[in-house]
């Protein structure tokens, strides 16, 4: 029985200064940075898990980036250089130049040290087929939807079949992609289902942010998506504002065509803006969390979590944020009376 | 003869890419040095018209963004279906500038002294349409705003330009009548007293059923992003301008050979008989890294001069 309004955390969480200079440090050996990584890892879960979260995981400390990590450990993947994200933000972007294939389960040990220690749910999160597809250059296949549903079915579905075998309950596939492109949804939820295809008994949550604000480009393909939740971004566009009014909680209004659909899938609600030192009181998160619940009707189809990982801030107004994202629920729940 | 050449924003070495996330206090200097290599390889390429390779710009709005009077720097945005973002020029006001932003943002002096130069800049309505406008009544009266302003710039070049190229991925991605017609008078504004010949190169989006309205243009030639606009689909059109063949995907690392752009070319000369052709990118080079963007350049100049050889 999901009891709802349970919350969680998205995907990254600023990496230590002490680790980024022990993982630069070319007089460092690779077990001691393999150490740190771990030690990176721990802090990470000790700090979610004392912010309240109830689904937790490593705040992806072992991981660069999300999409070089993956694309870095794909067969048929080589990096090419840098090309510009914005002004002086660069990434790193790879070439396909061959049939892609698995190498093996590149999320095992993280999987494997976090659930020896978590105390709470574990949500594991991997980078998407599509999103990788779309990050990369296709040199190797005729179109990218031939390259998207290679990486779903040689890659990815192999990764989560050995992460369900490792003993994962909880998979978030990133897609943050997925809407870059309106015309391409079909190739987006047809990656996914071949992604998920026969992997039973395992909760798969989807995670969207910053495609442009463009949920509306999900429909009605998304509907076809054999996916448990939608984790998406709202709170960097709503008000700041305390209230439960259609017009003050106007960052969520793309809420309403999920609620419409009846579909009986999760949401997972982006309550706290990850590109802002601002932190979001109690009252706010709880205030857009009974919207919320307003809009799709029952609460059990409600679960809260930052906007996307919390990278882009410091640890300390990370964990402010998440602490008070637990206690905004707690007050949600009150009001319900779930509590 | 069949020409060549490449638009826009071209990729930072990673030299260069280090540099600025360091804010290097050499900086102007590198980039300078960086401009020279860049000018002089696209001279040794044997482009027929050299572009300032625009490594300092931050995205191709950036120097207007910074410096008209009546904008103010917005947020990031994604620039079109591209994983790459933009700062979003807020209009707060009256638009005007005193006409030497352009000047001021391109090395004409860097230009080797017997080549022709061209000069690239957004369309009025590419940029109205990247614009979040706060101020005027319309899309349609911020996009005429700025097409004055453009001709104030170009009118203040202290040197003229042989070719100046509107890049207009907008205008490309609608299908609206209207916003294309309007366009037109944009660029007519824009060009006032402009000698120099006139490129509208419409790249991001699939023109196949607008290009007869992109025709009465006044400008004398048209580029078409031939990675988003199937050759194909053009058969039996009418055309009336140079086209600008826009065959080198700039957005895919896989390097054309002169063979196959050659090919493209003569199908393209075929179906479409322009009154000239030339060779590009269908957008800016900035989308791959540097090393692939360069051997694009080199394919383009050798697949132009197999084209001459062909008496193309």
């Amino acid at each position: 029985m999901n009891p709802g309004l349970q919350s969680q955390e998205i995907g990254s969480l600023r990496k230590p200064r002490w680790l980024v200079k022990t993982l630069k440090d070319k007089h460092t050996s690779e077990e001691e940075k393999e150490k740190a990584r771990k030690d990176a890892a721990f802090l990470n879960l000790v700090l979610l898990e004392k912010a309240g979260l109830d689904i937790v995981y490593d705040g992806e400390a072992r991981r660069v980036e999300m999409y070089e990590y993956s694309a870095k450990r794909i067969k048929g993947m080589v990096f090419s250089g840098r090309v510009r994200s914005w002004d002086a933000k660069y990434y790193r972007k790879a070439r396909c130049v061959d049939k892609v294939g698995y190498t093996g389960n590149y999320h095992l040990d993280e999987f494997n040290f976090v659930k020896d220690r978590a105390t709470r749910m574990i949500k594991v999160p991997i980078t998407g087929a599509y999103t990788i597809a779309d990050w990369s250059y296709n040199e190797a296949y005729t179109t990218k939807r031939e390259l998207a549903l290679d990486l779903a079915s040689k890659v990815l579905r192999p990764l989560v079949r050995d992460l369900v075998e490792a003993g994962a309950e909880f998979i978030q596939i990133d897609e943050p992609a997925a809407t870059t492109h309106p015309h391409e949804m079909k190739l987006v939820v047809d990656s996914f289902n071949e992604t998920v295809r026969e992997v039973p008994g395992v909760k798969f949550g989807i995670h969207i942010c910053y495609s442009g604000n463009n949920y509306e480009a999900l429909f009605p393909e998304v509907l076809n998506m054999k996916n448990h939740q939608y984790a998406l971004e709202f709170a960097n566009r709503d008000s700041w504002e305390l209230g439960r009014d259609k017009d003050v909680r106007i960052g969520y209004k793309a809420l309403d065509m999920f609620g419409r659909q009846n579909e009986n899938k999760e949401i997972g609600l982006g309550v706290v803006d990850v590109h802002v030192d601002r932190v979001e009181s109690p009252q706010l998160i709880r205030d857009r969390v009974l919207y919320a619940v307003d809009v799709m009707g029952d609460p059990s189809l409600i679960h809260v979590n930052p906007d996307c990982g919390l990278r882009t801030r410091s640890r300390e107004i990370a964990f402010f944020k998440l602490s008070n994202l637990v206690t905004g629920v707690q007050l949600a729940k009150t009001e319900l009376g779930l509590l | 003869m069949a020409k060549g050449w490449i638009s826009g924003i071209y990729p930072r070495s990673e030299r260069l890419i280090e540099a600025t996330r360091r804010q290097d206090p050499k900086l102007e200097k590198l980039f300078e040095e960086e401009k020279r290599k860049i000018i002089r390889q696209q001279s040794d390429a044997g482009l027929d018209f050299i572009t300032d390779p625009l490594i300092d710009w931050d995205d191709i709005l950036r120097p207007f963004t910074e410096n008209l009077s009546g904008v103010e720097i917005g947020p990031l945005d994604r620039f079109y279906e591209n994983n790459t973002f933009y700062r979003r020029p807020l209009v707060l006001s009256e638009v005007k500038s005193r006409g030497h932003i352009l000047s001021n943002a391109i090395s004409n002096t860097l230009f080797p002294k017997r080549k022709l130069w061209k000069v690239d800049l957004l369309d009025p309505y590419s940029m109205a349409d990247l614009s979040d406008n706060r101020y005027y009544r319309s899309k349609e009266e911020l996009m005429f705003a700025y097409a004055k302003v453009l001709a104030k710039e170009l009118r203040a070049l202290p040197s003229n330009p042989s070719l100046i190229q509107f890049n207009a991925p907008s205008l490309a991605r609608t299908k609206d009548k209207d916003n294309i017609s309007q366009a037109k008078e944009a660029i007519r504004i824009a060009t006032r007293r402009i000698t120099a010949t006139k490129c509208l190169h419409l790249y991001f989006g699939d023109i196949s059923s607008t290009l007869p309205q992109f025709l009465d243009f006044g400008v004398d030639i048209l580029g078409i992003d031939f990675v988003n606009s199937k050759l194909q689909s053009f058969q039996g059109t009418t055309f009336t301008k140079g086209l600008a063949c826009g065959c080198v995907d700039a957005q895919n690392t896989r390097i054309e050979r002169p063979s196959e752009i050659v090919a493209f070319v003569t199908r393209a000369v075929n179906i479409l008989n322009p009154k000239s052709v030339s060779v590009l990118p269908n957008t800016d080079l900035e989308f791959i890294p540097q090393p692939f963007a360069t051997k694009k350049v080199r394919a383009i100049g050798k697949a132009v001069r197999e084209l001459g050889d062909e008496g193309i």
